[in-house]
């Protein structure tokens, strides 16, 4: 006998509340509708602890959907814990690009089963008939492997064999000021896991376990430093920021590197590192300012600036994780602080995947640019600005940018004009 | 003379046809982590001198001893396990029977013995963590220092994942000190004493190299741990006691059933310790971790917390309890910094404790801080001094 779907045990309790209704009351959260990196096994399982004040007798229950929505059918809701539950969920998802652009009531509903078990219904027959003719929906996750000790030892043994450089990738990191001093100020050099893991581990997903994902930056770090000593650019950009576990400056390799490289290095440390060794960070702040060196902190969130002195941290650079959660107005009021109490930080605005974020960067006075929409401007700009514009498209423009070396950067027939700086105009 | 246990299984043999009398078994490594070496030879002497009163015999090793008596004499072997329980330390502790001492009946447990001494089982139902385990032998089979690797983690993963963790599961009390007044114990922290794990599992294996991978193991350890005290130890830890816990852990599924045989009256006695860098690789993660747990009654810890971090860190706001400040020698001089004052009395001191404590000095220094709370080898030391303390939380 096949076993029941999820959408099918839905109806079943549906249509076993006949003449109940007024009782009854369901909550749907559609985690299909966030980005694909919010709807993780992590992220679900965090939801459904969320859930636990409304699941706290007999007739609650709680139901995850084939696409991972969820549904919560209960008796007797108080409609505050349910408001409560909500709001928490919601809070975890701020940063999601997906749920600034849609109506609240497309992420969460409650339906009334007295008047609206019917258009419940419907909602997940819909589903229903969707996985009975196998239609993949496009917020399917995919099933992944679990990052295992002996995945990573694998990883290890491959990379000892293979060219790092391969998933070697810069991203500019641009400054536009307000007299038109447009440049590109720095490249980020990256080492791409996501590339990484589609060539080693495709079925796993590297983020899942911090612990083996740190031990595994540490070889990549070491990796990443000796295959920037073989590179060869046509042009250096003024600085180069790396991202480093503090474990790697103390290598030789770092030492190496930080003498041969033409230009000056930024090193941007993440938040989990510098508070597993705070000591071995301020050591190593003092060390790369000794030696001429910036430091920068990644990925700070507006929920770092909330809980923790991001200041007091004394780095040259703070990378902020852009998401409208910083349009609010209580993080908007603390940013404008920020700035005019501390004009030498240099406040970066990163992962600006839209015109939207660039916009209110400018707006609330930030000066520092990273992320695709800044990569897609400085690539038509290439394009514009190069004698063969018109043999390439714009994504291999792109694509091209973002190597230093190998096949793909071999794609292109103007590899000088890949390095070359630009003049960027911005509105 | 006291023989081998290579005599004890040819002795043995000789009965297996209609075996019959005693044998005691004790094992001492698995005794008490307060069985010193001169407790051990006291017990060793008592043993020898029992064998010489009455008409049985002594094999012993390195970590165990069997006395054999005929079978007429059980009680001449309770009495003298009532004496060595006494001597060791025994009585005290929450081990059962099987995991310290065993008494067999060769009428019925002649097999289950012979078993044991020939390697084929051990007499708890789960595999034992001691040097001479069958588990170890991956981890013992060179001399020179092996390094920690991806692949022996996960070798050692697989060896934890049945392993009866009892023997080195520690406690350590947090107490209150005011004054000269004794210690009072509030509560215990529980955790594995990672010493004893490498000493028993690989010892050759410099695992601190790694940090990583340490977290990673002390995360498998986490887990073990809860699952021990569901499946175990339910009696011992139902209240004041605290765990040392990752967001993820608390956020999954071992959290979950562990939380589900506690006594919800008790919860709030229960301290969740959860380092500063994981709550910092993802505030929000925290966020919905400590709403989950307050919501259930339980309370946090920050761990891990420095003299440096303290500056960063706002207890309140994030929603703590508790932080644990670990001590060194830096607090001696940051004790008339005005920075660091400050962050401890926007943390409030009422709510810290001071931990890895070894002296006197760093009680003395926490208290002139305005500290009240201590933990550490010098605090169990002087609480053990006042056994009443001990007992009356």
């Amino acid at each position: 006998m096949q076993k029941q779907t999820p959408e099918e045990q839905v109806l079943e309790t549906l249509d076993r509340l006949s003449g109940m209704e007024s009782s009854f009351c369901a909550v749907y959260v559609a985690m299909s509708r966030l980005s694909s990196e919010n709807r993780g096994y992590r992220q679900l399982e965090i939801v459904s602890k969320l859930f636990e004040p409304l699941l706290n007798h007999a007739q609650s229950r709680l139901f995850l959907l084939s696409n991972h929505d969820f549904l919560l059918i209960t008796a007797h809701p108080s409609l505050e814990t349910i408001d409560d539950v909500l709001y928490q969920i919601k809070s975890l998802f701020q940063d999601d690009v997906l749920i600034s652009l849609q109506k609240p009531s497309d992420f969460e509903q409650i339906f009334f089963l007295d008047r609206e078990m019917d258009r419940l219904k419907a909602l997940i027959e819909a589903h229903r008939q969707k996985i009975s003719t196998n239609v993949q929906t496009p917020s399917t996750p995919s099933l992944v492997e679990a990052f295992t000790p002996e995945i990573l030892e694998k990883i290890l043994s491959s990379l000892e064999h293979m060219d790092t450089l391969d998933f070697i990738r810069r991203q500019a990191v641009v400054k536009l000021s307000s007299k038109g001093q447009n440049k590109v100020f720095f490249h980020e050099y990256y080492t791409s896991i996501l590339n990484l893991q589609k060539a080693l581990c495709p079925s796993t997903d590297l983020l899942t376990e911090k612990a083996l994902f740190h031990q595994l930056t540490e070889t990549l770090d070491r990796r990443m430093l000796g295959a920037l000593s073989h590179v060869s650019l046509y042009d250096y950009p003024s600085a180069i920021s790396l991202n480093l576990n503090i474990s790697s400056l103390s290598t030789p390799i770092f030492e190496k590197l930080a003498k041969s490289w033409p230009t000056r290095l930024i090193v941007e440390f993440q938040l989990s590192d510098i508070f597993t060794n705070l000591k071995g960070y301020h050591q190593a702040v003092k060390i790369l300012h000794d030696k001429g060196h910036l430091v920068a902190l990644d990925n700070i969130t507006a929920l770092d600036f909330q809980y923790l002195d991001v200041l007091g941290l004394k780095a040259d650079f703070i990378k902020l994780f852009w998401s409208p959660k910083w349009a609010q107005p209580e993080y908007e009021r603390q940013l404008y602080a920020l700035i005019k109490s501390n004009p030498k930080v240099g406040l970066i605005l990163s992962r600006c995947g839209s015109e939207d974020a660039l916009q209110w960067g400018k707006k609330v006075g930030l000066h520092y640019f990273q992320g695709r929409f800044i990569d897609a401007i400085l690539a038509a700009l290439a394009k514009n600005s190069c004698t063969f514009g018109q043999e390439c498209s714009l994504s291999t423009c792109l694509i091209c940018r973002s190597v230093l070396s190998g096949k793909l950067r071999q794609q292109c027939v103007h590899q000088r004009h890949l390095d070359a700086p630009l003049e960027i105009k911005v509105k | 003379m006291s023989g081998t246990l290579g005599d004890l299984i040819q002795f043995l043999e000789k009965f297996q046809d209609d075996p019959k009398g005693w044998v005691l078994g004790l094992f001492f490594d698995k005794i008490s982590s307060a069985l010193t070496e001169e407790k051990l030879k006291v017990i060793v002497d008592n043993l020898k001198t029992f064998e010489n009163e009455r008409l049985c015999r002594l094999f012993l090793s390195e970590q165990e001893a069997f006395l054999f008596v005929s079978e007429t004499r059980p009680d001449d072997l309770k009495a003298l396990l009532i004496k060595i329980r006494f001597i060791s330390g025994m009585q005290n502790t929450t081990r059962k029977e099987g995991e310290t001492y065993a008494i067999f009946h060769l009428t019925q447990d002649f097999d289950k013995l012979m078993n044991i001494l020939k390697g084929q089982t051990v007499i708890s139902e789960k595999p034992v963590l001691t040097s001479a385990s069958p588990l170890t032998q991956v981890f013992q089979t060179h001399t020179d220092s092996m390094p920690f690797t991806p692949a022996l983690l996960g070798q050692l993963e697989r060896a934890l994942q049945h392993a009866d963790l009892s023997n080195i599961t520690r406690r350590q009390p947090v107490c209150a000190i005011v004054g000269k007044s004794p210690p009072l114990e509030l509560f215990e922290e529980i955790y594995v004493a990672l010493s004893d794990l490498r000493k028993a599992l690989c010892p050759n294996v410099d695992i601190y190299e790694s940090p990583w991978l340490l977290g990673r193991l002390l995360e498998t350890l986490d887990r073990r741990v809860l699952e021990s005290i569901i499946h175990h130890d339910a009696g011992s830890f139902n209240k004041n006691f605290s765990l040392n816990l990752t967001v993820k852990t608390i956020l999954g599924p071992d959290f979950q059933k562990f939380d589900e045989t506690l006594n919800p009256a008790l919860k709030e006695t229960v301290l969740l310790e959860i380092k500063q860098s994981d709550i910092f690789t993802d505030v929000s993660a925290y966020l919905a971790a400590r709403s989950f747990a307050a919501n259930k009654g339980y309370r946090i810890c920050i761990d891990t917390v420095t003299a440096d971090s303290l500056l960063f860190l706002n207890r309140e706001k994030l929603g703590a309890d508790f932080i644990k400040l670990i001590w060194n020698q830096d607090l001696v001089s940051l004790a008339e910094d005005k920075a660091f004052i400050q962050a401890l009395k926007q943390n409030d001191p009422s709510r810290v404790v001071l931990c890895r404590i070894d002296d006197k000095v760093a009680v003395e220094l926490g208290q002139a801080i305005g500290l009240s709370l201590f933990q550490g080898y010098y605090i169990q030391k002087l609480l053990y001094q006042n056994p009443k303390a001990h007992k009356s939380r």
